[in-house]
């Protein structure tokens, strides 16, 4: 008897298609965007990538983090201190940021995964309020108040504010690819298979030979490092940090848990679909000021409760597709076939 | 034979509770060893003991000829201990054969290519080949545990720890299964069986071991352990007198 295993199936290949005709068309952008075009598909895109982050932490490996608020303003800070202190060029200082948040995350992780649960959640949260707060004692990086980007920084991105616009463009571009592409590569790796017996049954898998601890470890890492490198970005793009911005709970983590719920959280599409409502939302409601806040949490509770695999959950579930096909199928070639 | 397991003296607790009582228990290369016992006596606290679940409070564990009383659960897999568990943990979001090429790749370290056609063998051999690309969700209960023998032995297992494997199946069912592990048990392969079936128990394990109150009460010929005195009143409830 011969056995084939294959992941791809006919809509993922359409899908496919799809999605690099979007991103050839996105990729354009400088050329038929306005200036405020390229801005919300920047912002967009760092969303995008902290979702798909996200995602891989709580969906996956089980880690459900409030507190990744800590690696987006370790991240915005390396960059403010490796341009303005060490003299490193901006794009370089983005990508040791993202090393230098996936650094911090070790120590971090010695602490919080020393808790389960609830309490690892809490703990996330508490160490991300210990960088905060560490970060406001720093009168080098401006204390309490912030510090902006000095112009000789600003200048050493490019020449002209168009130019910077663009290079940060393809930036945000790339990292929302990258993110987006790294998850789905590691859930079609060996790492994948761990990781997805892992969010589904933590005993079981351990007793198959996994290595529960080093599989989430090296997850906790990977999500420091890209979600450092988009801290770096936004702040790149605000030109100006302070450690109630950067380490923002609202902005960082709450906005992007409500993507992944209503998106749907343990699917790479979920970031997605969420990402793409969430600034539909913001688009029509944030006049509301306090009521948008609370529509988001309604919508978000209401999800949860109703369909807790998401909107994309929804429709996968019902009309069995997969954008990102990750499922190994067995096809068994014999006398006669006994797929099921 | 060569022993291939061994427990001395184990004890665990959990707060005042002795739930298992300075235990000691050998199992040779290729034997098949049954546990029975009653409800609480200790059984699938044994089997986390062994698996690695669970640490001791007292004694050791050796297998191979290696104290791994230390040593993580996922290691003792590597090492060769394949577990099922009582009640089944199937990954419910992963295909039946994504939930075998788990237990292969990591229980015997391959890369995922070489794990297809031995998790296809296995799928053939647990009968469960026809539902290979089904989620695991969705399975039956006489499927679900297949599935939990089906992914033990791709973890490429030297001794296999089946956990009331046929608790809550049919006759019917139970026969079927008891069956699978009789072809498993043709390669030569090691089993600690714990069930409470025991006619289906008896017809496939070479020793019997009875414990109550963490404590090795019977240990023998299947058949000659079943007759005790001591058995028929502690664990079938009839009096000795």
């Amino acid at each position: 008897m011969k056995y084939r295993v294959t992941t791809a199936t006919r809509t993922s290949r359409v899908a496919g298609l799809v999605t690099l005709a979007v991103l050839v068309f996105v990729a354009l952008a400088p050329q038929w965007g306005t200036r405020a075009d390229l801005r919300l598909i920047v912002e967009f895109c760092y969303f995008l990538a902290l979702a798909q982050m996200w995602n891989l932490l709580a969906g996956y490996a089980g880690l459900v983090s409030v507190g990744q608020q800590a690696f987006v303003g370790l991240g915005g800070y390396g960059l403010f201190v490796f341009t303005i202190y060490l003299g490193v060029s901006p794009l370089m200082a983005m990508l040791l940021s993202g090393i230098a948040a996936a650094i911090f995350a070790l120590p971090t992780a010695f602490v919080v995964f020393r808790l389960r649960g609830a309490y690892f959640a809490i703990g996330t949260w508490v160490v991300a309020e210990v960088y905060r707060l560490s970060f406001a004692q720093v009168s080098a990086l401006g204390g309490g108040s912030g510090k902006s980007l000095p112009i000789s920084v600003i200048r050493s991105i490019a020449d002209s504010r168009a130019e910077r616009e663009v290079l940060i463009f393809y930036v945000g571009l790339a990292v929302a690819v990258f993110a987006t592409g790294i998850v789905y590569w590691i859930l079609r790796s060996r790492h994948g298979l761990a990781l997805t017996a892992i969010r589904d049954s933590e005993p079981a898998s351990e007793s198959l030979g996994v290595n529960n601890f080093n599989a989430k470890l090296v997850i906790y890492v990977i999500a420091a490092a890209v979600t450092g490198f988009v801290g770096a970005l936004i702040f790149i793009q605000k030109l100006r940090i302070s450690p109630d911005a950067a380490f923002a709970l609202t902005d960082w983590t709450a906005y992007v848990i409500f993507i992944v719920v209503i998106g749907g959280i343990g699917r790479i599409e979920g970031p997605i679909i969420g990402t793409i409502v969430f600034f539909v939302l913001q688009e029509f409601l944030a006049e509301l000021g306090t009521w948008y806040l609370m529509i988001l949490g309604i919508m978000a509770v209401v999800i949860m409760l109703k369909a807790p695999q998401g909107l994309w959950g929804l429709v996968a579930d019902r009309f069995g597709i997969q954008f990102f096909p990750v499922q190994r199928r067995l096809h068994v070639e014999a006398t006669r076939d006994k797929e099921a | 034979m060569a022993e291939l397991l061994r427990l001395d003296g184990a004890s665990k607790l959990f707060g005042s509770l002795v739930v298992i009582d300075d235990l000691s228990m050998h199992l040779d290369e290729g034997e098949a060893l049954g546990v029975i016992g009653p409800n609480g006596a200790g059984k699938t606290t044994l089997f986390n003991l062994i698996s690695g679940g669970l640490k001791p409070n007292a004694g050791t564990v050796r297998f191979g000829g290696r104290d791994i009383t230390a040593v993580s659960p996922h290691r003792r897999c590597k090492m060769g201990i394949g577990r099922s568990y009582q009640i089944p943990h199937p990954f419910e979001g992963m295909t039946v054969f994504e939930n075998l090429l788990v237990g292969a790749c990591f229980g015997t370290d391959r890369a995922e290519k070489q794990c297809y056609e031995p998790c296809a063998q296995i799928l053939e051999q647990t009968g469960l080949i026809a539902k290979a690309n089904r989620l695991a969700g969705s399975l039956t209960l006489l499927e679900r545990k297949r599935l939990e023998l089906a992914r033990a032995l791709a973890s490429g297992p030297r001794v296999l720890l089946l956990d009331e494997i046929a608790g809550g199946l049919t006759e019917a069912e139970c026969s079927e299964l008891v069956e699978t592990i009789r072809e498993i048990r043709t390669t030569g392969m090691s089993i600690i069986w714990i069930e409470h079936i025991v006619h289906a128990l008896v017809s496939v394990v070479d020793r019997l071991m009875v414990i109550n109150f963490g404590r090795l009460i019977e240990d023998g010929d299947p058949h000659a352990v079943m007759k005790s005195p001591m058995v028929q009143e502690i664990y079938m409830g009839i009096s000795a007198e």
